[in-house]
């Protein structure tokens, strides 16, 4: 009875507390002590952002004495508290995995509050990573709403801008590059021929193929010829796809099928990388295939993109192919190892074994050294206990969320690693990918 | 009261010496063999006849006190420094006890006799050669023995109580995960531990001319197999009083039954991943020494200008002593290693890279 009592007193007063932190202008309230300082700040700055700039309240909070009831309780009484009826609640019990996410009545769709929810579990490593990604699809959806807030003039002049704390670390807000991006007018573009589904035996598309019309037809010949010439040095095909459009497929499955069912890649293993420039979704994807998936990781695709993608942005396009390639390359190359490099290496490891080896053969030769204890003249009986006692005084549990390995990846700038995974033929297809 | 004692065979008068493998008295003349108890009389009452021993001047030579006995059998001069209780004469060879060194107050409490004999000591050092690779391969086949000798080292043996408290902290990891998360568990436990440990005869060193650490190294000693100390046993072998007082050895025993207290102590906090000691407080009680005999064979040997010395457990055969090092073979066997290691390493990563497409 007592400890339900205990339970109830706790519950109580974290509502209380709750309650009160944000009513007084406070986003996030991190009852289980999960973020750094650091970043609750960033945090309340991004929370204090929106809701200037959007007028919706979203907060954050995670509370490990909460059951899955109240937890659904208190996002009801958090919104319903709200004169303004912009709030935006969403409660986390990390221990139970327990959450609820709620809005009055209106002012989003299910479907917008799921992609909230969305968001926040797939924004990436850690909780912080999530109430970014959180904030920034309630950002988006505000915005898409029209919804408009008192501005973001106060936070200019007290010196502090999410905005820009945000674009320095290259955090969340995507879309703002989004809307920079220049506007593209097909021009030229065509449907790019759907395959059959069956890995052909000889590619059946050139190295380059720019079905989005984007590249100048002057720059295509050469480009063509330098990929191929690279191909052919190093046994591994280097493609170029663009498309006006995936047609509704994931710009990873899209490059994935269109580099097996063309037959691009060599060797057994159909070793190569494929960079696939798409309209609809605005999306630049590496699709890598055989030794291209050991050689060229998901961090190095992210490295490979940073490369060209200011141009990708801007859109001027032809200069693209050719720095992927050389990208490309250059990790292909630094994947490949001298065998040189590891004779040297193998020697010093063997030099390192021999000294332990004839290190312990010298330490046969010594067999003369003081004794520091004399376990052989303890009387019988041994040693007697007289106490024995061993107490917990501390136990702390740390928790991290999993490593996502097939998708996810996500905030830094809207890019998404695809890990190794399989593609509709059954290949084995590795790469990244980022939202233009 | 006489200094020099010799026990004489009562068939042929030869001089008996104590025989390890037989543990009896036995006379290399005529090979009988007598009981060791029954001449206990002979150390308080020694035969009139018999000369007396010179406590001549003691003569200083290099600092180091030296006494002067004359043989009862040849009437040679002994000359033996101040801890020498047994020797042979420099002139008939025969086997001679002083025994003023052993008597009165300085008579040992206990004495293990030797039962490793001179030709299992021998052949322990050519054991102790075994496996060693980087022995020289001169020293161990033209090796000669310089010199081997049994002596009786006297120890002080310390009986105490050890009360030891300590205290631990220990700690625990777990790790274990859901579907999104993964946990890990720092449990944090405190101990504490007393406990009561019996120290009986653990000897300490009390001869300065022997090293100390090896003696510790051809420990232990079984002195459940100790006798009464007897004269009798000395005669044929070497023997020295103490010259290192109980009290200046009883640091040294202090400390290694500190150490063992401390360890058995640690001992009983088993089940944690990791323990680290925060304090363990060990007081001693009960304190007492005796004073022992222990046999011990010497043997010395010279290689490269170096005297090389190894002791032999005189009650269990165990040697001990530091080798010469080949630095020409240790070189040797580095390089043959390294090229072995590294071919094998290379092998593996070239095999590795083959596969993985490295090259």
């Amino acid at each position: 009875m007592k400890r339900v009592l205990c339970v109830l007193a706790a519950v109580m007063l974290a509502f209380t507390v709750a309650v009160t932190a944000f009513a007084d202008n406070i986003y996030v309230n991190d009852s289980s002590l999960t973020f750094y300082e650091e970043e609750l700040t960033k945090l309340e700055n991004m929370g204090g952002y929106l809701f200037a700039e959007t007028g919706i309240k979203a907060v954050f909070e995670a509370n490990n004495t909460l059951t899955e009831d109240e937890i659904t309780r208190y996002v009801q009484s958090l919104y319903s508290k709200d004169v303004s009826g912009k709030t935006v609640a969403l409660v986390i019990n990390t221990e139970l995995g327990s959450f609820d996410l709620g809005c009055p009545d209106g002012l989003f769709s299910v479907e917008e509050l799921q992609d909230f929810s969305d968001a926040f579990f797939n924004g990436g490593g850690t909780y912080y990573d999530g109430v970014c990604a959180y904030f920034e699809a309630v950002r988006t959806a505000s915005i898409a709403h029209g919804y408009e807030g008192a501005g973001v003039v106060e936070y200019e002049l007290s010196g502090i801008d999410p905005f820009g704390v945000v674009e320095d670390e290259a955090l969340p807000f995507e879309e703002q590059e989004l809307l920079e991006s220049a506007p593209y007018n097909p021009v030229n573009a065509f449907d790019i021929p759907e395959p059959e589904h069956r890995i052909p035996s000889e590619r059946l598309q050139p190295r380059l193929l720019d079905g989005a019309g984007i590249i100048s037809d002057s720059k295509e010949e050469e480009i063509t010829r330098k990929l191929d010439e690279l191909s052919e040095k190093y046994k591994f095909d280097f493609a170029v796809v663009t498309a006006a459009t995936t047609y509704g497929k994931e710009p990873m499955d899209f490059a994935d099928d269109y580099y097996d069912y063309n037959g691009f890649g060599q060797g057994k293993n159909r070793d190569g990388v494929l960079l696939l420039i798409s309209m609809d979704p605005r999306m630049v994807w590496i699709s890598t295939c055989g030794k291209g998936t050991k050689a060229i990781s998901t961090s190095d695709t992210d490295e490979i993109i940073d490369l060209f993608f200011d141009d990708v942005v801007n859109a001027e396009f032809d200069n693209v192919p050719l720095t992927f390639a050389d990208g490309a390359v250059r990790e292909l190359k630094s994947f490949r190892t001298n065998p040189l490099k590891l004779l040297v290496v193998a020697v010093i490891i063997g030099f390192i074994i021999a000294s332990g080896m004839v290190s312990s053969m010298r330490k046969k030769l010594k067999s003369v050294h003081l004794r520091a204890a004399a376990p052989d003249y303890v009387a019988e009986g041994g040693l007697k206990l007289l106490m024995n006692d061993d107490r917990l005084v501390d136990s702390i549990v740390n928790k991290s969320v999993k490593a996502q390995t097939t998708s996810g990846g996500g905030s830094r700038t809207g890019g998404s690693g695809g890990g190794i995974h399989t593609s509709s033929s059954g290949t084995s297809h590795g790469g990244g990918g980022r939202r233009f | 009261m006489s200094e020099i004692i010799e026990f004489k065979c009562p068939f042929c008068g030869g001089k008996l010496e104590f025989d390890a493998s037989t543990q009896k008295m036995k006379c290399p003349y005529c090979d009988s063999e007598v009981d060791v108890a029954s001449l206990q009389g002979k150390d308080e009452a020694p035969e009139a006849e018999m000369p007396q021993a010179v406590p001549e001047e003691p003569a200083a030579d290099d600092g180091v006190e030296m006494n002067v006995y004359s043989c009862k059998s040849c009437g040679g001069e002994i000359v033996a420094d101040e801890t020498t209780g047994a020797t042979h004469c420099p002139y008939c060879g025969n086997p001679v006890v002083m025994t003023s060194k052993f008597s009165g107050s300085l008579k040992p409490d206990l004495i293990i006799p030797f039962s490793v004999t001179k030709e299992q000591a021998k052949a322990a050092l050519k054991e102790l050669y075994k496996g060693k690779k980087l022995l020289p391969k001169v020293f161990s086949e033209e090796n000669h023995l310089d010199e081997i000798k049994g002596v009786y080292v006297p120890f002080w043996l310390f009986d105490a109580v050890a009360n030891g408290i300590g205290k631990y902290k220990m700690e625990n990891l777990r790790t274990w995960s859901d579907n999104n998360f993964s946990y890990t568990e720092r449990s944090v436990f405190e101990g504490l531990r007393s406990g009561t440990l019996e120290f009986r005869n653990l000897p300490v060193d009390g001869a300065k001319k022997i090293p100390d650490d090896m003696m510790e190294s051809i420990e232990p000693f079984d002195t459940s197999k100790a006798v009464p100390f007897q004269n009798a046993f000395l005669s044929g072998f070497l023997a020295d009083k103490y010259d290192v007082q109980s009290e200046d050895c009883e640091e040294r025993a202090k400390s290694r039954i500190t150490n063992t207290t401390e360890g058995m102590l640690l001992g009983t906090v088993s089940g944690y991943g990791s323990v680290t000691k925060k304090s363990c407080d060990v007081t001693l009680s009960e304190c007492k020494s005796k004073y022992a005999l222990f046999p011990v064979w010497i043997l010395t040997t010279s290689f490269g200008g170096k005297q090389y010395l190894f002791a032999v457990n005189g009650q269990t055969g165990k040697i001990v002593g530091d080798l010469p090092e080949d630095k020409s073979l240790s070189l040797k066997y580095k390089l043959i290693y390294t090229l072995a290691a590294g071919a094998a390493v290379y092998g593996v990563g070239l095999l590795i890279m083959l596969l993985g497409g490295m090259i």
